[in-house]
């Protein structure tokens, strides 16, 4: 389901966001209150989509309620290992630069495991 | 034995049932409209309007037309609109071969129709040439011409080619999402899938505004919305089934500049039902249902008109909803006109006044009853009774008047062919076209009216060269004026041309013998000869006017409708026509006299008043045909004696003068006794009085007694001509004298 896993003691400056496989309609809900509690923590945030195998656009428009809190908040947010289908959507639906382009500064540890930050 | 057939004539008649009748009647009237469009657009050749106008008339006809069978009336109006189709989309440009074109078009649909009617023969070479010309014309034979005019017209080219060129072929889609869209399974991304296969997104802006935080959001809830630029050519409909499925969505299709003028085509096309806006918008494809929808729900909510609304909400373009509006309006007002008159058989409004007439003189003879046995309450029921049938008679007299202006408007198109016949510039001013006539005069005064202007348009307008030498405008102008005048309807041709020569007309008068030798005579009297039979100035014949055998005519026309018609002038100035007509050729107030034993009315709306002479006056009548009224000369007609019905009786004759006038001039009647005012139902006279002058017809009296109508315009023409010819003899003596007493050598 949803979530992530903790992150290394070496990593707490940095919050990540491991998305789980399915992200649709019918788990937004869950991932909402995920996001206000990544929010709470103000630290750049990096969410890894990799794992994505199901989704829809009610989780592309939970990533952009997500990007415009975190641009209020000054919190830093990146989004790697975004998949091509995720990134055309967002390029063609929300004429946006793809996912992978918010990530300015943080680093890419796409294939860690990384504990959701509560 | 097979009965002989019947000629085609009867045949055609016998089958005209009231439909083909308003079928006949309504063509004539779009054909009229469509002549007055054209003689517009000749003015205004890039005014899309009035081409539409055309079109429109053209369009009606050839469907109704089709709707009864008339093949040949579809035939020709088919091509015709064809090309006028052509020149709505701006293919052949409106020039004046074009007008003259639908000119003759015009005037051949009105000759198919009358064939209907009379079963006259169509003219097939009129019929082929028109065709042809047709044809060519949207082949682009008559291209040329028109190119060369517009190209002397650049601003109002450009305007032409700015108003109906593409500006772009985008779609504007405005999205909002319905809340549900997610819980619904919906997914966005199909929508902007089949969009694609439309045609090209040329722009797609996401819309955020309305994206609440991440605190407040229900993530299932959608609150996305795009603008979408959408470059197809599919149509407004195909776009719409997109969002066939996104119920809650709010969808305004906004379509390219490009189809206003396909929706004005559509809105043209329609059958002229005058449906709600919205509906409209829908029909012709500028709206969709959802759309309209939306719009209706915000109407509810806070009031307002669907079209501001919707132009608001961007579902339509300001310049199509103002289209429509106009034309709803327009179909509207015609629909309420239609609904306010009926069309009723002439024949049964002259029953219907005769039969009122009839009521008069009944109720008079009545009314004279009541009167005769001292009865109050009789007497009053009678005189409420007249009042009402007072009322009555002007009703029913009304309804046989009609506005003057189809008869003037007619005039445009003379004026417009004539001139150019004669390469003069000529413009046609009406005004007062409104004044109502009686049906009657209306139909018997467009011929004497036709001939007054194709004389102003040969001989009192000057070609354009001599106007400017004489320092006139190089535009002439001819000015048709309807007016009411002391119950009488004044109507005056006016034009600016040379006008009349009085010292030329007199030497040509008295080379016709028309004057005689010595003949004094004042310049309006002079004027007013080329009214005599034969009087011609022209120097040549023309296939317009100067044959000499038309003034005297429109006189006599005039005059049969109890009318006259006077002519004055100014050397190089111009030339004023008037004519004057009686309001009804029906029923008049008229006033009661009697001349010895008999009963006269004269015209009430033609009296001044009445007076009865003191013993001084009574001696100057005797001696003088005329009387010193209030230092005023007047002169006088003894009626007795100018009808010469003396009566021996003893009945008191105190000798009263009624005052008449007429044009201007005063004249006293000598009458024998006033009875007082009376409504007259005019009856002709009988073709045995045809040559009796003096009479506009008789009447019957309350009394069942015969009272004639005194025709007082030739009552005032007589005294005139009895004066002239007192000063002629009067001239004669004193010559005679002279001569007698001239000394013998």
């Amino acid at each position: 389901m949803s979530g992530g896993k903790r992150m290394s003691e070496l990593e707490q400056q940095i919050a990540y966001w491991y998305a789980t496989e399915e992200c649709t309609v019918y788990q937004v809900s869950d991932l909402k209150t995920e996001f206000l509690d990544l929010m709470s923590l103000h630290k750049p945030l990096v969410l890894d989509l990799s794992k994505v195998k199901q989704f829809d656009v009610s989780f592309i428009q939970l990533l952009l309620v997500l990007q415009v809190q975190a641009k209020n908040n000054n919190i830093q947010l990146s989004v790697i290992g975004s998949s091509d289908e995720i990134n055309n959507l967002v390029e063609s639906i929300y004429c946006m630069p793809a996912l992978n382009g918010f990530n300015e500064t943080a680093s890419t540890p796409s294939h860690q495991e990384s504990d959701y930050v509560s | 034995m097979r009965p002989p057939a019947r000629p085609p004539i009867r045949r055609v008649i016998m089958f005209l049932d009231e439909n083909t009748q308003i079928f006949i009647t309504e063509s004539n009237e779009l054909l009229e409209d469509m002549e007055a469009a054209l003689l517009e657009l000749e003015r205004s050749p890039n005014d899309v309007d009035l081409i539409n106008r055309v079109f429109r008339a053209a369009h009606t006809i050839k469907g109704s037309a089709g709707l009864f069978g008339f093949d040949q009336i579809v035939e020709f109006t088919h091509v015709a609109e064809n090309l006028l189709d052509d020149v709505r989309n701006c293919l052949v440009p409106v020039n004046v071969d074009l007008i003259s074109l639908f000119m003759r078009v015009k005037d051949h649909i009105v000759s198919l129709i009358r064939g209907i009617v009379d079963g006259s023969e169509v003219d097939k070479e009129e019929n082929q040439s028109l065709l042809d010309l047709l044809n060519a014309f949207k082949a682009g034979s008559g291209l040329s011409v028109a190119v060369t005019e517009v190209a002397n017209e650049p601003a109002e080219a450009d305007q032409l080619v700015n108003e109906n060129t593409v500006k772009n072929d985008n779609w504007y889609i405005s999205i909002r999402m319905g809340e549900d869209t997610f819980r619904e399974g919906f997914n966005p991304d199909v929508m902007f899938k089949q969009l694609s296969e439309l045609g090209e997104i040329i722009k797609s802006q996401l819309v955020t505004d309305v994206l609440p935080s991440l605190n407040e959001v229900d993530a299932e809830s959608c609150y996305l919305g795009w603008e979408v630029v959408l470059r197809t050519e599919k149509n407004k409909s195909d776009i719409s089934d997109v969002f066939e499925f996104f119920d809650d969505a709010q969808i305004y299709i906004l379509s390219p500049e490009s189809c206003v003028s396909d929706y004005r085509e559509m809105l043209e096309s329609l059958p002229d039902d005058d449906a709600v806006l919205g509906q409209v918008l829908v029909e012709i494809g500028a709206l969709t249902d959802s759309e309209l929808q939306i719009a209706l729900n915000k109407q509810k909510e806070s009031g307002g008109l669907t079209g501001d609304i919707l132009v608001e909400q961007g579902s339509v373009q300001a310049e199509v909803v103002n289209n429509t509006v106009e034309r709803q309006k327009k179909i509207r007002n015609e629909k309420q006109r239609e609904m306010s008159f009926v069309r009723v058989d002439a024949e049964k409004l002259d029953t219907l006044v005769t039969l009122v007439g009839e009521l008069v003189i009944g109720g008079a003879k009545v009314s004279q009853l009541a009167a005769k046995y001292d009865d109050d309450d009789l007497t009053e029921s009678m005189e409420e009774m007249m009042v009402t049938l007072e009322e009555m008679r002007e009703s029913a007299l009304g309804l046989r008047m009609v506005p003057i202006a189809n008869t003037f408007n007619r005039f445009n198109r003379v004026v417009r062919d004539i001139s150019k016949d004669l390469n003069k510039k000529v413009r046609l001013k009406i005004t007062g076209g409104d004044t109502e006539l009686d049906k009657t005069v209306i139909e018997r005064i467009g011929d004497p009216l036709t001939h007054l202007i194709r004389n102003s348009l040969d001989h009192g307008i000057e070609l354009p060269v001599e106007r400017v030498n004489a320092g006139k405008l190089e535009e002439g102008e001819i000015h048709l004026k309807a007016y009411h005048e002391t119950g009488t309807i004044v109507i005056e041709v006016n034009d600016d041309g040379k006008g009349l020569d009085a010292d030329k007309l007199f030497s040509i008068a008295k080379d016709r013998g028309l004057v005689k030798e010595g003949q004094v005579m004042d310049k309006k009297e002079i004027y007013n000869l080329i009214f005599e039979p034969g009087f011609s100035t022209a120097k040549s014949v023309s296939n317009i006017s100067g044959r000499g055998v038309g003034m005297d005519v429109v006189r006599r026309n005039i005059e049969s409708l109890r009318g006259s018609v006077l002519v004055d002038s100014e050397l190089g100035k111009g030339l004023t026509m008037t004519i004057r007509l009686p309001l009804t050729l029906a029923i008049i107030d008229g006033f009661h006299v009697r001349v010895s034993d008999e009963s006269f009315v004269i015209p009430l709306d033609m009296m001044e008043e009445c007076v009865t002479l003191t013993e001084k006056q009574k001696q100057e009548a005797k001696l003088h045909n005329y009387i010193n009224l209030r230092d005023e000369v007047l002169p006088l007609i003894r009626m007795d004696d100018y009808l010469g019905i003396h009566t021996n009786n003893t009945k008191p004759s105190r000798m009263n003068m009624v005052v008449v006038k007429f044009a201007e001039k005063k004249l006293g009647l000598l009458v024998d006794e006033l009875h007082g005012e009376a409504q007259a139902v005019i009856k002709p006279l009988g073709r045995v009085f045809h040559g009796v002058r003096g009479f506009a017809g008789f009447t019957i009296l309350g009394s069942g007694q015969l009272a004639l109508i005194m025709d007082i315009p030739d009552l005032v023409k007589s005294a005139a001509q009895r004066e002239r010819d007192e000063q002629k003899e009067q001239h004669r003596q004193i010559t005679t004298n002279q001569s007698n007493n001239l000394p013998l050598h």
